[in-house]
Formats: C-alpha cells, sequence, structure tokens
C-alpha cells in the first residue's frame, strides 16, 4: 500500500464551481511529487486537507493507512507531517531560532535540547549567524530556510509544501531546492509540492496535474 | 529576553514576549483590575473594621442583652423607664445592669454633639487621677475624636444645651462611635433633656455559663413582665448596626459588580489578544499544538495579568483603607485596620480566579480558530 492514498476526495466551498473533486491519488514513500495547476485548480485545497486543516466533503486521507481526521490532528501534525507554506508564516516577532523550537514544544524534547537542534538545523541551512535575528528582519530567503528547518524539525515522514518558492527571487528558490533535494536524498521521507514553477516541477520524481479541481490524466 | 539562550525557550517567555509586544494594553488590564481589587478592599476593610470596633465595644463591657423600648427602629429614639433598672438587677441570671441615656445636644451653640449618660457608679465615668472621686453633676469626659475635632481639652468650659460643663478629663472609647461622644452623669443628663427617669438602654451582662435555651427563655420573661421593651440579643444589636450592616451590604454587592467587571475586562482584553493573533494560534496549531496548549498560552498570560494586578490591588488598597479609616477618624469615628494579611492574599487569589474565568471567553474563542482560514486568508 502506498504512503499516501487519497480516495474519492472532494471539497466545495459553497461556490458554482467546487474546489475539489472526487481526487484519487498514490503516493510513495520517497516520491517527490510536483502538484501543478492554474491558479484556482484547488492545489492548496488538498494539501490543507491532506494535512487535516479541515474536513472534506467526502473522500478520505489515510497516511500509512491511518486516516487522517481534522478533529485530533494533533498528534498527526506533530509526528507524521511538516507545511511549508508560500508566505512563510513564521510568528514574526520571534527570533529564527524560537520560531523553530516552538514546533517542539509539543514534543518530549527538554527546553535545552530543543534549543540546540533548532541551532544545529540553522546551522545546516547556512543561518547560524542569523538564528536570533527576529523574524520580520529576516529576507525571505532566509524566512523560508528557517520555515524549512521548522517544517523539519519533528522528522515528518511527509513533507507538504505551498508554493515555496511562490516569493523567492531565483537564488532563492534554487537554494531551497537544493536544500529540499538534501533532505530527500537523505532522509527517504516524501514530499508533496505545489507549485507553478517549472524548476520546482523539474525537480520532482513525478507530476500530478490539477484543473478545476479534478486531477488530469498524467 | 535573553535569558532563553541559556534554558531554551519556553511556554513562559512566549507569554512575556506577548505581554512586552503590548505593554499599554497588559498595563491597561494590570491598573483596571487592580483598581477593582483596591476598591473592593478599601470597602470590604472599612465595613470589617467598623464592624469589628462596634462588636469589640460590647464585648469589652461584656454586654450580653440590651433592653430597649419596644417598636422603635431607630434604637437613639427609645425611652425605658429608670425603675425597671432593679428590677432587672433583681433576676439571678443577669450579673450587672448599666443603665445609659443618649442624645443628641447642642454644643456650645454651634455644633451638635452625641452624648452618653451613664450612673456615676459606672466604670465608664471613672477619672484617672481621681479613681475614689466620682464625675461631678457639672462634669464631662471627652471622647479622644470629639477632643480632636472640636478641639477640647480637659480644663475648657463648654456649653450643652446652653448648660455650662467643665471637661474633666479625656477617655479611650469602647467603638468607633463613642470616640466622637461627651460622657457625663445620667442624673446631670436627664433634667438637660427633659428625660427625668428615662434610660435609652439597659445594658446586660449575664452570669457565665448561660445556655442559649436558658437566655431565650430570659428575654421571654423581661419583655412579658416589663410591658413596652424588647429585648435584643447583643450580636444582633451590632449587625443590625446601621451603619455597619449599610456598609457591608455596600461592600458585597460592590464586590460581586467588581468581580464581574474585572472577569469581563480580562475577557475583553485577552479576546482583543488572541484576534490579533489569529494568525500565530493558526500556525501553531499547524505545527502541533494542542487545543489544551493553546489554551494554557492564554491562561498563562492572564495569570500572569491577573498576580501583577493582584499585588498591585492589594497594595493600593491597603494604602486606600488606612485612607478611608484616618478620613472616618477624622470625621469622628475610631476605627482600627480588620483587614489582615489573609484576607488580603484571599482577595488577591479571588482576583486570580475572577481573572482565569474571564479567560474563559478567549479561551473559548482561539479554539474556534479554523487553521484553513487563519493561514490561508493571509
Ligand atoms: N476558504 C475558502 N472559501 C471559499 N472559497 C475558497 C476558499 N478556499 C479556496 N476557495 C476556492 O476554492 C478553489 C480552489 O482554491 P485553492 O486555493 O485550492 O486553489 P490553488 O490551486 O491553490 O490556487 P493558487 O494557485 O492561486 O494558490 C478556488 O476557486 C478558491 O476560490
Ligand atoms: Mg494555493
Amino acid at each position: 500500500m502506498a504512503q499516501l492514498e487519497i480516495r474519492g476526495l472532494s471539497r466545495s466551498y459553497g461556490g458554482i464551481i467546487p474546489a475539489l473533486v472526487d481526487v484519487d491519488l498514490s503516493i510513495d514513500s520517497g516520491e517527490m511529487v510536483a502538484l501543478l495547476g492554474p491558479s484556482g485548480s484547488g492545489k492548496s485545497t488538498l494539501l490543507s486537507l491532506i494535512a487535516g486543516f479541515e474536513y472534506p466533503d467526502r473522500g478520505s486521507v489515510a497516511v500509512d493507512g491511518r486516516v487522517v481526521n481534522a478533529r485530533d490532528a494533533v498528534d498527526y501534525r506533530r509526528n507524521v507531517i511538516g507545511v511549508l507554506f508560500q508566505h512563510y508564516h513564521l510568528l514574526e516577532t520571534l527570533t529564527a531560532c524560537q520560531n523553530i523550537e516552538l514546533a517542539m514544544f509539543p514534543t518530549h524534547a527538554e527546553p535545552m535540547q530543543r534549543y540546540r537542534r533548532a541551532r544545529d538545523l540553522l546551522q545546516q541551512v547556512g543561518l547560524a549567524a542569523r538564528a536570533d535575528q527576529i523574524a520580520n528582519r529576516l529576507s525571505g530567503g532566509e524566512r523560508q530556510r528557517v520555515a524549512f528547518c521548522r517544517s523539519i524539525v519533528n522528522q515528518p515522514r511527509l513533507l507538504l509544501a505551498d508554493e515555496p518558492t511562490g516569493s523567492l527571487d531565483t537564488a532563492s528558490k534554487l537554494e531551497l531546492l537544493q536544500l529540499l533535494r538534501r533532505w530527500m536524498d537523505a532522509e527517504r521521507r516524501t514530499l508533496v509540492v505545489a507549485t507553478h514553477d517549472a524548476d520546482v516541477a523539474s525537480a520532482c520524481s513525478r507530476v500530478v496535474r490539477l484543473r478545476d479541481g479534478r486531477l488530469e490524466a498524467a | 529576553m535573553i535569558t532563553h539562550r541559556r534554558e531554551g525557550y519556553r511556554l513562559r517567555h512566549l507569554v512575556w514576549d506577548g505581554l512586552r509586544l503590548r505593554p499599554l494594553r497588559a498595563f491597561a488590564a494590570i491598573l483596571s483590575i487592580a483598581v477593582t481589587l483596591a476598591a473592593s478592599l478599601t470597602l470590604i476593610g472599612v465595613s470589617e473594621s467598623l464592624e469589628t470596633s462596634v462588636a469589640e465595644g460590647y464585648a469589652a463591657r461584656k454586654v450580653d442583652l440590651i433592653v430597649m423600648q419596644a417598636g422603635k427602629s431607630n434604637p437613639l429614639t427609645s425611652r425605658i423607664d429608670t425603675a425597671l433598672v432593679p428590677a432587672m438587677r433583681a433576676l439571678e441570671q443577669v450579673a450587672r445592669v448599666q443603665p445609659l441615656l443618649v442624645d443628641t445636644l447642642l454644643l456650645n451653640s454651634d455644633q451638635s454633639i452625641l452624648v452618653y449618660g451613664w450612673e456615676p457608679t459606672d466604670p465608664d465615668l471613672r477619672l484617672t487621677d481621681r479613681p475614689n472621686a466620682p464625675l461631678r453633676t457639672d462634669e464631662v469626659l471627652i471622647g479622644k475624636t470629639a477632643s480632636r475635632v472640636a478641639d477640647l481639652s480637659p480644663g475648657d468650659s463648654v456649653t450643652l444645651n446652653l448648660t455650662e460643663f467643665v471637661i474633666a478629663d479625656t477617655f479611650e472609647a469602647n467603638t468607633f462611635a463613642e470616640s466622637g461622644t461627651l460622657f457625663m452623669r445620667l442624673d446631670a443628663l436627664q433634667p438637660l433633656i427633659g428625660a427625668e427617669n428615662r434610660v435609652t438602654f439597659a445594658f446586660l451582662e449575664l452570669v457565665p455559663g448561660l445556655s442559649a435555651a436558658r437566655q431565650d427563655e430570659l428575654r421571654l420573661e423581661i419583655e412579658r413582665t416589663m410591658p413596652g421593651t424588647t429585648v435584643i440579643d447583643a450580636a444582633e444589636f451590632i449587625a443590625d448596626h446601621q451603619l455597619a450592616a449599610a456598609l457591608r451590604g455596600v461592600s458585597r454587592i460592590t464586590l460581586f459588580t467588581n468581580a464581574f467587571l474585572a472577569s469581563l475586562i480580562v475577557g475583553t482584553l485577552m479576546v482583543l489578544t488572541v484576534s490579533e493573533r489569529r494568525r500565530d494560534i493558526a500556525i501553531l496549531r499547524a505545527v502541533g499544538w494542542s487545543s489544551w496548549r493553546i489554551a494554557h498560552l492564554i491562561l498563562f498570560e492572564t495569570a500572569l495579568l491577573a498576580v501583577a494586578a493582584a499585588l498591585l490591588g492589594a497594595s493600593i488598597g491597603w494604602i486606600g483603607l488606612e485612607m478611608a479609616l484616618s478620613h472616618l477618624f477624622s470625621l469622628g469615628f475610631y476605627a482600627r485596620s480588620m483587614l489582615t494579611p489573609t484576607m488580603v492574599a484571599g482577595a488577591a487569589l479571588a482576583v486570580i480566579i475572577v481573572a482565569l474565568l474571564g479567560s474563559a471567553i478567549p479561551v473559548y474563542h482561539a479554539l474556534g480558530i479554523r487553521v484553513a482560514d487563519a493561514i490561508r486568508n493571509e
């Protein structure tokens, strides 16, 4: 069985066109999947449902054989998945290091362990010197690297990224892509990334296309 | 905060950073809760202090029962016949009877003062410098507060209802009210106010060890054999003490309204904070924070505000009470502060509980935030 099993997933926000219609998708462990599609095609909706941030109208998402339920997704969000957003979504008034530490609060790690691990990750992404910088004083590329550290800090099996390069310049984009690749190679985890960007898509092992909330045949 | 570099970032740092970011709101919350606490404490303190000093006054005189005229809502208008006093003394359950006449007199033609008339042998009229010679009919004693307010000292002459008297001495009052009065002989006061053979009260001290049932019997017996009188338990009389009772009522009501206000203030300010941090809360949920952890964050912040407010409020309240009591003192009421550290601590604890109750609203608000909405709408 695939690591991520999506069956008949539908979601509508009450508009004329449903956001997601009857989506079936299987993704194996170790895959790096690009989710392509025009604006409004349902990419974010699909990722949000996989992350358990909202409920589907119909259908189900299962990861490693367990159905995702938005009602008690706490363990799932903490242990199974990591999320990366286009707009980083850092706590703007906290430092880079603190932002990463916060993601470890729900784990058993001691405060000092959390701190060391956060510093360690920042060092790995080349931000050791920026660790104590307040998030809103960091550049976009730096913020996304901090957000990346936060998303993988609890060693998720599945990383969900919604246009992670959408706000980045080319250099920062390539840097992030490299980080993602390196992480994939080292940890053998799974990545699903929604994107408009051809560079991102070509870096992936598989491309899935959405249009008007439906999957297009490959 | 720099400290987290040595110990790692903790929930308390997050709370503290949140407060630091909104210093004005934190200050407003702390100050408004502190003021409601201080106001409550001052009122309760004054009411407790007055009540206690009344009670202590009666206890010092060893008054168990008070006989007065039946059907008088204002005790000072009570008049009973002095002939009843020997009859009361004849009762075997009664150890001592202190008759007392009370009235308001014109002092030096320009102010009024409460005057107590005691029997010449009453210990209340004893003079410190001539313990064996009783007070004369043309002499009065003045309470410490009255002496200060009216600027009168021993040796001064005064007129009471246009009759001349000499101040023989000052006295230490048993109750806050008495400190603002004059004491004189019953047989001097009676003709002065046209109340020959009349007293206002008879204070009864009972023989020790009388059961409650026997006390009730005695009360009924006196009321039956001495028509027109009513017998009141001293404790009841104190509880009915108009000023103290009114204050007690006001302070209880104010306590509730203040508690309600404090929790409303905290609740509202914290809802504001939660609304502003909608996105932050959604992010924390997205990275695996549970509802409980989010609630913990809000409760922690509230508790911190409440503790600061409790400390500040208790200090202001204490000072407020001292000021209120010294003001009362200047008005002729003597009461020492009955606010104990335990009571202050209790009030402070109540504030913290009330604040936490108030944070139910923001917690509910925070837990209702839907991650998808809050994050996607950015
Ligand atoms: N909270 C919402 N309320 C109403 N409609 C929504 C909501 N979220 C998404 N939609 C609608 O659902 C459809 C799919 O939106 P979604 O954000 O998933 O598209 P997308 O592929 O991520 O687009 P983009 O590339 O612009 O990010 C769109 O028509 C969008 O307007
Ligand atoms: Mg999108």
